[in-house]
């Protein structure tokens, strides 16, 4: 089949263009002149503990997320339907917000050690400052990765395969483990692999809990060299990485080619008897509460002692409610494009979540650098706010492209293709029928991508401190500030503000999920 | 080892509606019962009841005597062929069909596999996925998972709805032949009249979550205990008749009737209870071919039926009625 | 606390009801109460983020009329924008908290000198760039807190004692990325020699109590916990945990205090936050006014009020708990040095193992 440059191609490959752009200056960064750098045995070090806090987060997340999914999705206790929702909410929290309030409750001086010594006379191994404290908070911030995706595909398996176990001599257990899981594998790896990515791109909450990984390598080597180029080179292997658990992730996708005709049927849930069944509440409510409620409430109250500047918190959110809303419809109707118009190739795809996995410091090189030749060419556009805006604006589409790209190609597969050609056959042009029937159909997709997007450019810093205009701050930004200045109390303010505007958000997301089921029109 | 299953006052309810009502059924080791019923008449669940998938509400099911009522499906020995054949997708064929043999020495449990692959032709199929095979192919690797372990019973679910009508029959033929090999009590669930008469050496028809006629396929063709009964075995035509001292007498002819009352009655014809022959005179209004034969619309009076007669429409015909090939309804 | 209650409920209303009537974004320093009249503008790249600055641009748009725009940066970030920005750039005024960064754009070509008779009169020489291109605005002291049970002032005298076996398991101190310790490192290679700051690094990694971790405020908590007896800290977060409203902070200090050690006995090391004329300046005289300003005595008082901060100029009027530790002497280093030696001082610390 030859491949025609439809108005719908062209419209998506200069869509797929403003995403793709910051990664080829990443690259043309690196290949700049040397300059001084880290020495082998720091660099390996990073390396060394940014392998150490990804296994410990891979692992941690797949057994608290999966536990919980587990226990939801194939099992009945009090308060199940609630959880089933309520287990993705540490989602609105940002890594770094966790960390402030991990770090602050478990300090030398802070209350539960004080306490502990008081009472016992020595001190307790709970250092949040750590690799181990790291591993923890990540985990908890991260597990809903691994729920999610675990417990949708323990949801949409058919009961038939594990009921065809039963009849060849499996006891439920069994089940369990031969049939079961290892169905649910590819799910399991693509959301640790998600979880991994988000660990190894992270630098808000790494370095707030001083564990020095590549990527607050990468910044390091940043402020002490002012080498952009060493900065960019010290990220390559981040990208690599990247695009291998990219590839692990995409691999874990359900395969579309089911036995047409069977009827669906969901696995029966066990009801779990009495103090079992208190047990799995008692397991969602602890997560629940070290993922959201233990670090935010005490974030909280340290707000409570301290002063917050309510003019300046008020126009963050404002603007940040603002140009995130433009933000998020900008980048999906750019994302809709590239998913229309790339339905035969996955390869742009692809190229574009590299955008996503790859970490903020180092994305904000590969904005800069087109950003710069924009400046340059027109001096005059340099101070105009708008402008400014416009350039935050392509910047947050061009890193969060893949966020959105992901619901609404997988919101599009769900158009059959009979049905896109009977519209084409019915008279309508292919940007007709994506208007007229693909787009109606995958419409609750594209809110998905849309909230998605949302949800990112709330925490986003990086890209919004290097390209914003004069006088523009967001919450992210202020957090950052007062946590750097050590005012955590003034920190918690616009911390806890970013989770309150985070939350119906993704309460919307994971119901969403949560009611979805294989044959539905979404 | 064989084994007679014994369902009794089998009830299953979704809700208001009772899916399973009061069952009772027996399966005799060596011998096919096909459970006949159109979709949604509570077949499949009665296969699942047995099997121990769902729960009974009330009723009991007996395997030699024994209540297995309670049982969990992997201690009930039965091997069961699901409608889309629950092949383990990350499972290899060999591994699919050697899954529930885990406690027969390695040796041993390759040598059965093979053995079994080969018998359905697929020996040098054992490395591929599920995925790699044709839909046949498929089945017929879910037949023989479910008779690896030798089990007392079999359950087929539709087991060839999902084939193409070309391969039903020959595909048809291989299973049956494989089950014939077996000692197990076998029940296929099917909506297909022709398949359920074909395989079945015992016939159960099924409607609304009730058994409505149980025998040899023969018998429930030609004696059916209503009109339901007889439409899901095939096509069948009404008239009105006059019972009189055992004889119904309709249009076309007279068909005993021993025991029944006296008076107006109903009487069931199959295609092809009307033949050319000395009889009544009829009208032939309408006649198409419908592949294997003809069909004709015949009118005595005001009186009309359909029979599997090839004449010219617009004509006259002379026929006979076949008593054989009709009942007086109850 | 119902009043803090509502407070938040305010808040989360507002910023909803803001989102909803987008207004002209101005700048956040419209705070002020004086509005911003004739005076045109000034862009300000600053790294710094504090409550004295925002007093600041207040004071200084009341006394010209000149409004204030500011784009806050980290350090890195504000040195890659003006690379990228290059001859149109529309930073007026470039200010950093740290010498060696202020330095490094410096030498990268983004500031100009100038000649200003006003702030050479107010700022001693040695706090200002000997190319006249950045000049201290404002000073922190990198020193030692430690613990007034258990350690003697006089022990901590020399930046050297803290690697001596007298401090072995007893320091707390943060990680080599501050840049703040980075910085501290460069002035001893400058003072010291390599070998001997690296052997410094090494006291410093073996006296260590535990891995470097946490902030400076964090630091002086684990001295008053007991986990540490000295803690390398920049002076103003013991002060502000001082004056605290928050009762546990201040009962942190009641048995730590600050030591101020000397480098070759000729003073402690301090940090400068430096101020510098962009080279591209699109409102150049505007940008005199306002780093003349940052010099004035209102400035420099807002800065020691505020922030705690020793003032860069003689005449500034300082608060009773800043004033108390401004004669303190500080180590006579030229300013080049800081940018100077980074570099190595990023090797001294991986030698050492310090992380």
């Amino acid at each position: 089949m030859s491949y025609r440059l439809t108005p719908l191609r062209i419209g998506a490959i200069l869509a797929a263009l403003i995403a793709v752009v910051p990664l080829v200056a990443v690259l043309v960064t690196a290949a700049g002149q040397p300059g001084d750098t880290l020495t082998a045995e720091t660099f390996w070090r990073y390396t060394r503990t940014s392998v150490a806090l990804v296994l410990l987060v891979g692992g941690g997340t797949a057994c608290l997320g999966g536990i919980a999914a587990w226990l939801v999705a194939l099992h009945d206790f009090p308060g199940r339907r609630l959880f089933s929702w309520a287990l993705v909410l540490p989602m609105a929290a940002p890594a770094f917000v966790v960390a402030y309030g991990y770090a602050s409750l478990f300090d030398v001086a802070g209350p539960i050690r004080t306490a502990w010594r008081t009472a016992f006379g020595w001190d307790p191994p709970l250092e949040m400052r750590s690799l181990w404290g790291a591993a923890l908070v990540m985990t908890l911030a991260f597990y809903p990765y691994v729920y999610l995706t675990l417990r949708a595909a323990l949801i949409s398996q058919s009961s038939s395969l594990a009921e065809a176990a039963r009849t060849l001599g499996l006891n439920q257990r069994q089940t369990f483990m031969r049939v079961i899981l290892p169905l649910a594998r590819p799910a399991l790896a693509a959301g640790m692999a998600l979880a991994a990515m988000e660990t190894l791109a992270d630098y808000g909450a790494t370095s707030y809990l001083t564990v020095q990984t590549l990527t607050t390598g990468v910044v390091r080597a940043w402020s002490v060299f002012y080498s952009a180029a060493e900065a960019a080179r010290l990220a390559l292997p981040l990208l690599a990485t990247a695009a291998v658990l990219l590839w692990i992730e995409r691999a874990g996708r359900p395969a579309t080619s089911e036995t047409g005709q069977a009827r669906w049927r969901e696995l029966p849930r066990i009801r779990l008897k009495g103090g079992w069944g208190w047990a799995a509440t008692l397991y969602c409510l602890i997560l629940i509460g070290l993922g959201l409620i233990l670090p935010l409430g005490w974030l909280a109250s340290l707000g409570w002692r301290a002063d917050n500047e309510l003019p300046r918190l008020i126009e963050a959110g404002r603007n940040v409610l603002i140009v995130g809303a433009v933000a998020a419809a900008f980048t999906g109707g750019l994302a809709t494009l590239v998913a229309l118009g790339t339905r035969q190739g996955r390869f742009l795809p692809r190229l574009l979540s590299l955008g996503y996995a790859t970490p903020g410091a180092v994305m904000a090189i590969g904005l800069l650098a087109p950003a710069g030749i924009i400046w340059r060419a027109f001096p005059s556009t340099v101070s105009s706010f708008l402008m400014a805006i416009t350039l935050l604006i392509l910047a947050y589409a061009s890193r969060l492209m893949a966020a959105a790209l992901e619901p609404i190609d997988a919101g599009l597969q769900r158009v059959g293709r009979s049905v896109s050609a009977a519209a084409r056959t019915l008279g309508e042009t292919e940007a007709g029928v994506a208007r007229r029937v693909e787009l109606p159909i995958a419409s609750g997709a594209l809110f998905t991508a849309v909230l998605l997007v949302f949800i990112d450019v709330l925490k986003e810093l990086p890209a919004t401190m290097i390209l914003r205009p004069f006088g523009f701050d967001t919450l992210a930004v202020m957090a950052d500030y007062y946590a750097k200045d050590e005012r955590l109390g003034e920190a918690a303010w616009p911390s806890i503000l970013i989770v309150l505007i985070a939350i119906p958000a993704v309460i919307w997301l994971t119901r969403r999920v949560s009611h979805s089921r294989p044959g539905d029109r979404t | 080892m064989t084994a007679t299953i014994e369902v009794s006052g089998a009830t299953r309810a979704y809700g208001d509606k009772r899916a399973v009502d009061y069952v009772d059924l027996t399966l005799e080791a060596g011998r096919i019962t096909c459970l006949l019923g159109p979709s949604g008449c509570g077949k499949s669940t009665l296969l699942r009841l047995i099997a121990g998938l769902e729960p009974l509400d009330e009723g009991r099911v007996l395997a030699n005597g024994q209540d297995i009522t309670h049982l969990p499906p992997e201690q009930r020995d039965m091997g069961l062929v699901f409608q889309d054949y629950a092949l383990f997708p990350h499972l290899r064929v060999d591994d699919n069909v050697g899954f529930g043999l885990g406690s027969l020495p390695t040796v041993e449990r390759r040598a059965r596999v093979a053995d079994l692959l080969g018998r359905i032709r697929l020996g040098e199929r054992g490395r591929a996925f599920p995925g790699e095979l044709s839909g046949g192919e498929q089945q017929r690797v879910a037949l023989v998972r479910a008779l690896a372990r030798r089990p007392h019973t079999v359950l087929l679910d539709e087991p060839f709805s999902g084939l193409d009508s070309h391969l039903k029959s020959e595909v048809r033929e291989a299973t049956l032949a494989i089950l014939r090999e077996t000692d197990a009590a076998v029940l296929v669930v099917t909506h297909d009249a022709e398949e359920a008469m074909q395989m079945a050496d015992d016939l159960a028809l099924m409607i609304d979550g009730r058994i409505l006629q149980r025998g040899t396929p023969q018998a429930c063709y030609l004696d059916p205990v209503s009109l339901e009964a007889a439409r899901l075995l095939g096509e069948a035509q009404v008239i009105s008749a006059e019972v009189s001292a055992g004889v119904a007498q309709t249009v076309f002819g007279s068909v005993p009737a021993p025991g029944h009352p006296d008076g107006g009655a109903q009487v069931m014809l199959r295609p092809n209870a009307l033949v050319p022959g000395p009889g009544v005179e009829a009208d032939v209004s309408e006649a198409r071919f419908v592949g294997q034969a003809w069909r004709a619309t015949l009118t005595v009076g005001e009186v009309s039926t359909q029979a599997r007669l090839a004449h010219q429409p617009g004509s006259r015909l002379s026929v006979s009625l076949d008593p054989a090939a009709a009942r007086v309804l109850a | 606390m119902i009043k803090r209650l509502s407070t938040a409920a305010l808040l989360a209303s507002s910023v909803l009801v803001a989102a909803c009537q987008p207004q002209a974004t101005e700048t956040a320093s419209s705070q002020a109460d004086c509005v911003p009249s004739t005076g045109g503008a000034l862009n300000l790249y600053t790294a710094r983020h504090y409550a004295s600055d925002e007093a600041i641009y207040a004071a200084f748009t009341c006394a010209t009329g000149i409004a204030v725009h500011k784009i806050e940066f980290r350090a890195p970030e504000l040195l890659a924008r003006l690379q990228a920005e290059g001859a149109s750039s529309p930073a007026d005024v470039v200010v950093i908290q740290d010498a060696g960064a202020m330095g490094e754009a410096a030498n990268e070509g983004f500031l100009v000198p100038f000649e200003d008779a006003t702030i050479d009169a107010r700022v001693p020489e040695q706090w200002r760039d000997p190319q006249g291109r950045w000049f201290g605005i404002a000073r922190r002291a990198r020193i030692v807190a430690y613990d007034t049970q258990r350690v003697r002032p006089e022990e901590v005298d020399d930046y050297a004692d803290l690697a001596s076996p007298r401090f072995r398991g007893k320091v707390c101190v943060q990680t080599s990325d501050a840049v703040y310790n980075l910085t501290l490192m460069s002035a001893l290679i400058d003072r010291w020699g390599s070998q001997r700051a690296l052997e410094w690094a090494r006291g410093i990694v073996a006296n260590m109590a535990r891995q470097p971790q946490g902030s400076d405020s964090d630091q002086i908590r684990a001295v008053a916990a007991g986990q540490c007896e000295v803690a390398i800290t920049n002076h103003y977060y013991f002060l502000r945990m001082a004056e605290s409203d928050d009762a546990a902070d201040r009962a942190v200090t009641e048995h730590v205090a600050l030591a101020f050690p000397q480098i070759n006995g000729q003073g402690s090391h301090f940090n400068l936050s430096g101020a510098g004329l962009a080279a591209h300046a699109p409102n150049r005289e505007n940008a005199i006014r306002f780093l003349e300003f940052l010099t004035g005595p209102q400035a420099q008082g807002i800065f020691a009020t505020e922030t705690n901060e020793f003032p860069t100029t003689t005449e500034a009027t300082m608060p009773e708990d800043v004033a108390a530790y401004s004669h303190h002497a500080a180590d006579p280093l030229p300013l080049p040095a800081y940018a100077e030696h980074r570099a190595e001082a990023q090797r001294i610390f991986e030698q050492a193992g310090w992380r």
